[in-house]
């Protein structure tokens, strides 16, 4: 028993040894572990704690928090025609680090394609983001170094500047990043001369063009509750070009056209302010709205037909471009005097075979009006002046000389 | 109702093995405090929202490890790095599975994507790797010191010391490294190394994820110019990033920083939501109380054993066991 009693003893005692043991090492440690989650405040390698690192004053307060600037933040471009650009760059400057092997080529570069696109949304400040007042745009290595390792590190480098600048469009209609939508030529093929025709639509499918939209506005419209626009006529036919309607649109609209997309909701004024540049008459109070709008069931508007205008165009017109004659948007009429577009048609100089007719000898030395009539070129011409009109003697039955075959 | 000596033996050991490991996370926890930052440190900053999910970085990371292993005569190693041609890694479909990709044993780095819902046609896309943390867990777990963190950041390893304890997996709060469980013969444990691997062709120069990286996605600096940018980044458009420099203080800091969009929470991102206390601490005092310093456990053993020695009530009684606590 008494053995029994020392033998608990001892437990006992190495029990409450080793409790004590454990107790005191887990509080120490505890303390420890406490202070260690306390930040010091006065840690001069904290990054924030050298004002001058990110500030360029001594004293930055709100509203003038002296930092320094970053160009992105403050676009600054000065006016510039695309035409002023170039029409094809190779970019070529960057090389990789690794000695003598570059695991891409040089870029083709289609300039006047994408000023033409940025004449759609952002302008040519949607890439030259920064250009010094009354200079030309500075190029993209001025600001962006050619090397990644760098000593500014608050601006991507060249190679950065651009896939950003590229893949921030191309990827969201492309949805893929492929490197060989750009790069021409890669690792181990023969860099042969890269010419500007390398560039054009170069992995770049080609944009579906509507044939005629139709659209179903949202809003009750008092007269159709469809809207017909011919694209194809508007662009083919009436020439314009995509800028001058596709204002602010986004690149996948065109390049993704079969995709549904999300449309901003406009108020009348806006959805009728691209058509009113043109067709301004009939967009007004009390214009003619049938041009477009239409009902299920009724005739769609038709086409535009030049006849309507009260000039119907000749064999010599009918293939002419809308811009040859009227060059001011929006068209309007011209007048039906030939001189007034054929400047250069004087009576001394003027070949008459212009007009597929001929003149005889007989004939190629009248005055203008001798034949045409109070110089209304547009009418047929009066034979009657000097052929009796019992000789039978008419226009078109009979000509004043041969006819060139068209 | 005595107990053997036997049993006695036990439980005094057993304490003793404990009351020792206690005893070693006092101590470590006092003798190194926090780690703090060098100035020399190199980090890596990843504008998370510039990312266009090419995956690049996945082919550039696989070649680099490849000419690694291949530069150390390991040539079945290189084998198993080899990557597909870097056309493959245009495939955009190993972004439909669900759950995150993590990196694997021969691919250290993984792109994850998520939906934009500002622009749906620009999503969103992280890239996960090792963080090279200022202070590692899985240096501190690793029993054989396989690990080794380098003086500008990177925290590399000797994978022939690996003895596949994998203590480390357990250890990283990220869970970064990743067991060769495909290697039946020699697995061993694999992570990023910041290309400063042995025979690495980048050793010394700019990581082959960061050099491929078309959209610059990831600048390579000095750690203390880094956050500087950061937080100015963070300042200037907060209407793309969160007001967060993940890295900054999670678990004591990392060499890899990452500004993340707003859209998202850190979680949500697949990044963990960690405190600034560097985990070793704990890990460190469990893994070497237990094997680097078994010292303590037998120490106490010794003492306890002896203390019952001396209270022995005689040297006769000595071998002679109680029935009860026999077994
Ligand atoms: S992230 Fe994980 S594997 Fe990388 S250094 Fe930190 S603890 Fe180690
Ligand atoms: S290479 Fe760069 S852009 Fe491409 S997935 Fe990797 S981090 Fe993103």
């Amino acid at each position: 028993m008494n053995d029994r009693l020392k033998r608990r003893k001892t437990r006992l005692f190495a029990v409450i040894a080793v409790t004590a043991v454990m107790v005191c090492s887990s509080l120490t440690w505890r303390q420890a572990h406490l202070q260690a989650q306390v930040p010091d405040q006065t840690d001069a390698s904290h990054p924030l704690s050298d004002c001058g690192r990110c500030h360029t004053c001594a004293n930055p307060r709100p509203g003038n928090l002296c930092l320094p600037v970053c160009s992105r933040m403050q676009v600054r471009t000065a006016e510039f025609k695309q035409q002023q650009g170039p029409d094809f760059v190779l970019l070529d400057i960057i090389r990789s680090e690794d000695e003598g092997v570059d695991r891409f080529g040089p870029v083709p570069f289609d300039h006047s394609g994408h000023a033409d696109f940025a004449a759609i949304s952002g302008g040519c400040e949607l890439c030259h983001h920064y250009t010094p007042e009354r200079q030309a745009h500075p190029s993209c290595r001025t600001c962006h170094p050619p090397e990644l390792q760098r000593d500014d590190i608050q601006k991507p480098s060249l190679k950065g500047a651009y896939h950003r600048q590229c893949m921030g469009c191309h990827r969201e209609w492309s949805h893929n990043t492929r490197c060989d939508a750009c790069h021409i030529q890669k690792i181990g093929e023969e860099p042969g001369v890269i010419t500007a025709e390398d560039a054009l639509g170069h992995m770049t499918p080609p944009i579906p063009e509507p044939e005629t939209e139709i659209y179903e506005p949202r809003s009750e419209p008092t007269i159709g509750t469809k809207v017909i626009f011919r694209h194809a006529e508007h662009i083919h036919r009436f020439e314009f070009k995509c800028a001058e309607c596709h204002r602010g649109d986004n690149c996948a609209r065109c390049h993704e056209a079969g995709k549904k997309h999300v449309q901003k909701i406009r108020t009348m004024g806006e959805h009728h302010q691209d058509c009113s540049n043109c067709h301004a008459k009939d967009v007004a109070e009390g214009g003619n709205c049938a041009r477009c709008h239409w009902s299920e069931g009724q005739p769609s508007p038709l086409p535009f037909d030049h006849t309507a205008t009260g000039w119907p165009l000749s064999r010599f017109h009918k293939d002419k471009s809308c811009r040859g004659c009227h060059k001011k948007i929006p068209y309007t009429a011209l007048d039906h005097d030939c001189g007034s577009c054929h400047t250069d048609w004087e009576p001394d100089t003027f070949d008459h075979a212009v007009t597929r007719q001929i003149l005889d000898e007989n004939h190629s030395e009248f005055d203008c009006e001798d034949c045409h009539e109070d110089g209304a070129f547009d009418k047929p011409p009066t034979c009657t002046e000097c052929h009796d009109e019992d000789e039978g003697i008419a226009f078109p039955a009979m000509r004043p000389g041969p006819v060139v075959k068209p | 109702m005595g107990v053997s000596r036997r049993e006695f033996l036990r439980v005094v050991g057993a304490s003793g093995v404990a009351g020792s490991v206690v005893g070693v996370a006092t101590s470590s926890a006092e003798g190194s405090g926090a780690v703090v930052p060098s100035d020399d440190l190199m980090g890596v900053l990843v504008d998370v929202p510039k990312c266009i999910g090419c995956r690049r970085c996945e082919f550039a990371c696989k070649e680099a490890a490849m000419q690694a292993s291949a530069a150390r005569g390991e040539t079945k190693e290189a084998e198993r790095f080899k990557p597909d041609a870097i056309e493959a890694f245009e495939d955009k479909s190993v972004f439909d599975d669900e759950g995150l990709r993590r990196p694997e044993p021969h691919c250290y780095t993984k792109i994850n994507r998520f939906p934009n819902p500002e622009q749906p046609d620009k999503p969103f896309f992280t890239k996960v790797n090792c963080l090279h943390c200022v202070d590692p867990a899985c240096l501190s777990a690793c029993i054989v010191k396989a690990f080794r963190k380098l003086d500008d950041g990177p925290v590399i390893y000797d994978a022939w010391k690996c003895m596949g304890c994998r203590y480390c997996m357990v250890a990283c709060p990220f869970g970064i490294p990743q067991y060769e469980y495909d290697n039946l013969w020699t697995p061993q444990v694999r992570k990023c190394t910041l290309c400063a691997d042995e025979g690495n062709p980048n050793k010394g120069k700019v990581p082959a994820c960061i050099k491929i990286c078309p959209a610059e996605v990831m600048t390579y600096a000095k750690r203390s110019d880094l956050l500087a940018v950061a937080h100015e980044k963070i300042r200037n458009e907060p209407d793309v990033y969160q007001d967060h420099v993940y890295g900054e203080h999670e678990v004591g800091g990392t060499s890899w920083l990452y500004l993340l969009p707003h859209q998202y929470s850190i979680e949500e991102l697949g990044f963990l939501e960690l405190d600034s206390k560097a985990p070793p601490r704990l890990t460190e005092a469990i893994q070497h109380g237990v094997f680097m310093k078994f010292f303590p456990p037998a120490a106490w053993f010794a003492l306890l054993g002896s203390m019952m020695w001396v209270s022995r009530p005689g040297a006769d009684q000595d071998g002679e066991p109680t029935g009860e606590g026999h077994h």
